[in-house]
């Protein structure tokens, strides 16, 4: 396939505007095959046009957020900070962001603002939602889905209002990219086709399965949904410049971008507080800038490892992230309060921030050339962690479970101690505590943070009235075969404050731990409650008794199997037959 | 006949209460159940489930236990009923009834104690070693401070008051730390009843933690200073911990300094005002120390009324809960100490 013919732009404005005048409804009329699937190409055609276009440099768009708040308004601030404008119109979908517009639809009027001011650029008659918006400055091409929900309608206007090109079709057509009056349109989730807008032709395609959107980050085009792949030389080729962000199990699953075939409602989506954002490399190998990808839990944001997805930061925030963009050595991140926060991408920290100045119902943010990175040392992970699980919301747990296996994860012995400060200060909401304190349960480092936590007792008299968490540090404990702490858990064993659950747990580890220095602690216990008839007390009396037995003490349990007062519970759990029955003690 | 009558109509449990209550009524004088009640409301704590319900009657004023009447026992008949698990129960009522007369028994309570026995068999037995009272059981008693049933701390408690010795006043000291109002308020009485002088700085922490049955046990074994110390801070007391303060003080053996004892009964007297004059002419009836202290207390029983010094002591802390009685007639005379 011969290299399609480039015009310049102002030869094809002329010629969109022959168009117009041709068809007198304000568009021009698609030529060939388009969104055909049955048409077959090597790729040949899409790597000449890349090499056609390499040269042409991508505009920078506008660094804004915009907001939606109510049913009829639009509010936006430049992200280097300046006043918030304000727009009112029906809005019946979420507006889009694209180079240096906003679009947006309402009432069957779609509308094109000034992204930094917020003055209207265009209107015009049209219904339906919009699935992505493209602009190059001249031409803005919006991908809508047809009121009837199928197909797809590709309209491109000039900055007048004036349809220069109108595509409907019966593929699902995603959001559009755009280069220098190219049009990429991804389709049916498995194409990119090229479109010369002048022409009103595909001039290429290639085939990229699951690509639904087109955009434009650092300078450089992108398509892709799940992964983002690079539209330079090796587009059409095996090897192309893609990359995917590492997969974690994160609550609600969130993803990088939302299909480009979907058009989004005006108010937010659980979608919307659960992202991902990644800004791929423009040049270069395929990657994600600064390695650095974030993700977003409600009030949660989340550093991670672009190339491991290891967790690096965590930032918890005062209301929910509705929407953001990732930039140049950071996140753009907008909250249901109308605060657009800047975090640094390495960090966490933030960076600073900007503001929309009322509550928001959604939020779109759109940064490509704006940076702003801070300075401050990072916050350690662990301190990190333990803040976002102090959120006492609800709706915060299924990020804080998430978390809390990071925090259990963390090979710092440090982690220990702030795991047991969540525990002890019962700071962790209650449906997390009993995950809490089994994750401290589960740690096998921080020895020396456990043992200081159990040497704490209750004593009134020195106004000491907290109670360690006795039962999971006896797990960790025992699990390390740290005798240390034989003689704290035997004090425990015998305090009438410790809560039963933890009694028993710290018999089970004195029965792996003790020594024969616990055992005047040992006989004590077996002794006072060998006659429980309680199971969990009952479960710690057969724990010290094997202790005993262990330590050569096992006469005295033969002889308890042997007198009345030994409860049957005991005899039972220790295998022994109940009382005043015939049967071998054991 | 007996022991069969006991067996048809009591059952263990109720043998142990009617056995629990003899010993509560020894204890009389040390434990001040309304006063246990004040202290517990007073340091915010929450009585354990299972702790005795407090009396709201005061004890008039006693600094010794009046213990019941020992009766005569048949030792080897004892020891053999404790040696038998369905004969033990009658064992250690008979042992705690004769008192200090089962002492050659105790070792084999103590024994069996040791190796633990059932709820109620572990409370008729700390019941009896109580009774008989020799120190080397404290040993054997001091764990079960720390039980996890209330029931057998508080009986624990009192057994170690009766027993004495420097394992009770450990276990005591452990007592004044416990999570247990009553425990804490029991321990402190036995302090002073075991007369462990090592113990007074931690019954004076007590006081400062809402422990208020310690200023009594300071009284009675604390050193002049300590008393001393006390005195100075009398006027923070309800009434009726400072009236059994300054009764430990006047029985107590060896004897405080008159002087200490004159200026103890004139802070009472300036607490109290005129209507306790008979609570002073009991006390200096009963009272056979010193002449000066007796004729202080004569002269406090017959003070003129409205005899309370203008510079008297600061109202009760918890004046609110035991108000002193308003006075029937306008002041008469001018008040002093003795």
């Amino acid at each position: 396939m011969s290299a399609p013919l480039r015009l310049p732009g102002s030869i094809a404005i002329t010629l969109v505007l022959s168009a117009l005048s041709l068809f007198g409804c304000g568009g021009g009329q698609t030529q060939g095959a388009a969104f055909d699937n049955t048409k077959r190409d090597d790729g040949t055609a899409m790597t000449a046009l890349q090499k056609q276009l390499a040269s042409v440099s991508i505009p920078r768009a506008a660094d804004v957020a915009v907001g939606v708040f109510g049913e009829r308004s639009l509010v936006g601030v430049p992200l280097e900070g300046g006043k918030p404008w304000t727009f009112e119109h029906p809005i019946a979908c979420r507006p889009v962001v694209a180079g240096g517009v906003v679009v947006g639809v309402g009432t069957d009027e779609m509308f094109g603002l000034d992204a930094r001011t917020g003055k209207q650029l265009w209107a015009r008659k049209a219904g339906g939602c919009i699935r992505g918006v493209a602009d190059d400055g001249r031409v803005t091409v919006v991908s809508a889905r047809p009121v009837n929900g199928r197909g797809g309608i590709v309209i491109a206007i000039d900055r007048e209002g004036q349809v220069v090109r109108q595509i409907e079709d019966g593929s699902n057509i995603g959001a559009p990219g755009m280069i220098d009056g190219f049009v990429f349109l991804p389709w049916d989730g498995r194409y990119v086709s090229a479109y010369d807008l002048a022409a009103g032709d595909e001039i290429a395609r290639v085939q990229l399965p699951g690509a639904t959107r087109a955009f434009a980050a650092g300078g450089a085009l992108f398509f892709g949904e799940r992964s983002a792949t690079r539209f330079d030389e090796h587009v059409a080729q095996a090897g192309a410049t893609t990359v995917t962000l590492p997969a974690r199990e994160l609550p609600d699953h969130p993803a990088w971008m939302d299909s480009g075939n979907d058009a989004l409602p005006p108010g937010a989506l659980v979608s919307d507080r659960s992202r991902l954002y990644a800004r791929p490399l423009a040049t270069g190998a395929a990657g994600i800038v600064g390695d650095r990808y974030a993700a977003t839990s409600g009030r949660v944001a989340m550093g991670f490892d672009a190339k491991t997805g290891v967790l690096a930061w965590v930032h918890t925030h005062d209301a929910s992230f509705l929407g953001g963009a990732a930039y140049e050595g950071g996140f753009a991140l907008c909250d249901a309060e109308g605060r657009v926060t800047y975090l640094d991408a390495k960090t966490g920290a933030v960076a600073g921030s900007a503001v929309l100045g009322i509550p928001i119902d959604a939020c779109v943010v759109q940064a490509d050339a704006f940076t702003k990175t801070a300075a401050d040392a990072p916050r350690p992970l662990r301190d990190a962690i333990a803040g976002a699980l102090r959120l006492p919301h609800p709706d915060a747990e299924p990020i804080q479970r998430f978390l809390l296996a990071e925090l259990t994860a963390l090979p710092d012995e440090a982690a220990t101690e702030t795991l047991i400060r969540l525990v002890d200060e019962s700071a962790a909401p209650v449906g997390l505590a009993a995950d809490v304190r089994s994750a401290l349960g589960a740690r096998r480092s921080g020895a020396s943070f456990m043992l200081t936590t159990l040497a704490q007792r209750y004593d009134y008299l020195e106004g000491a009235l907290h109670v360690p968490p006795v039962g999971p540090l006896a797990d960790a404990l025992a699990a390390m075969g740290e005798k240390r702490a034989a003689p704290l858990l035997a004090v425990h064993l015998l305090d009438p404050v410790t809560p039963v659950s933890d009694v028993e747990r710290a018999a089970s580890a004195l029965e792996v731990l003790a020594g024969p220095a616990e055992l005047p602690a040992l006989q004590q216990f077996f002794a006072a409650y060998r006659e429980t008839p309680d199971l969990p007390l009952a479960m710690a009396v057969a724990h010290v008794a094997r202790a005993l037995e262990r330590l050569g003490s096992g006469d005295l349990v033969a002889s308890a199997m042997r007198d009345p007062y030994t409860s049957d519970l005991v005899r039972s759990k220790l295998g022994a037959p109940a009382a005043g029955t015939k049967g071998p003690a054991k | 006949m007996k022991r069969t009558k006991r067996a048809t109509t009591g059952g263990r449990r109720i043998t142990w209460r009617r056995r629990a209550t003899i010993v509560a009524l020894g204890l009389a004088g040390l434990l001040s159940a309304a006063s246990i009640s004040a202290q517990t409301k007073g340091s915010g704590a929450t009585p354990e489930k299972g702790a005795a319900p407090a009396s709201k009657a005061a004890p008039k004023s006693s600094a010794s236990p009046t213990k019941a009447p020992a009766k005569k026992i048949d030792l080897a008949l004892v020891s053999a009923q404790l040696s038998a698990p369905a004969t033990l129960a009658l064992g250690l009522a008979d042992a705690e009834s004769a008192g200090s007369k089962a002492k050659t028994l105790a070792p084999r309570i103590e024994e069996l104690l040791a190796k633990g026995l059932t709820t109620d068999l572990t409370l008729a037995a700390l019941s009896a070693l109580g009774a008989i009272g020799a120190p080397t059981s404290s040993a054997v008693i001091a764990p079960y401070v720390q039980h996890r049933n209330a029931d057998v701390r508080k009986a624990a408690a009192l057994a170690l008051a009766q027993t004495g010795g420097p394992d009770a006043a450990n276990a005591l000291r452990k007592g004044l730390r416990s999570s247990d109002a009553t425990l804490r308020s029991l321990s402190a009485i036995g302090l002073g009843r075991a007369g462990d002088e090592q113990s007074v700085p931690d019954l004076s922490r007590a006081i400062d933690r809402g422990i208020l049955e310690a200023a009594p046990s300071i009284g009675a074994i604390g050193s002049a200073t300590q008393c001393d110390e006390l005195l100075a801070r009398l006027d923070k007391l309800p009434i009726d911990k400072q009236q059994a303060t300054l009764e430990a003080m006047l029985h107590r053996k060896p004897a405080l300094g008159t002087d200490l004892l004159l200026r103890a009964i004139a802070k009472v007297q300036a607490a109290t005002g005129e209507l306790t004059r008979a609570y002073f002419s009991s006390l200096e009836r009963n009272y056979w120390g010193t002449a000066r202290v007796k004729k202080a207390l004569d002269a406090a029983a017959h003070a003129p009324k409205s005899a309370a010094p203008k510079d008297s002591a600061a109202p009760p802390q918890d004046a609110t809960k035991t108000p002193p009685p308003a006075p029937k007639s306008p002041a008469k005379g001018k008040g002093g100490t003795p």
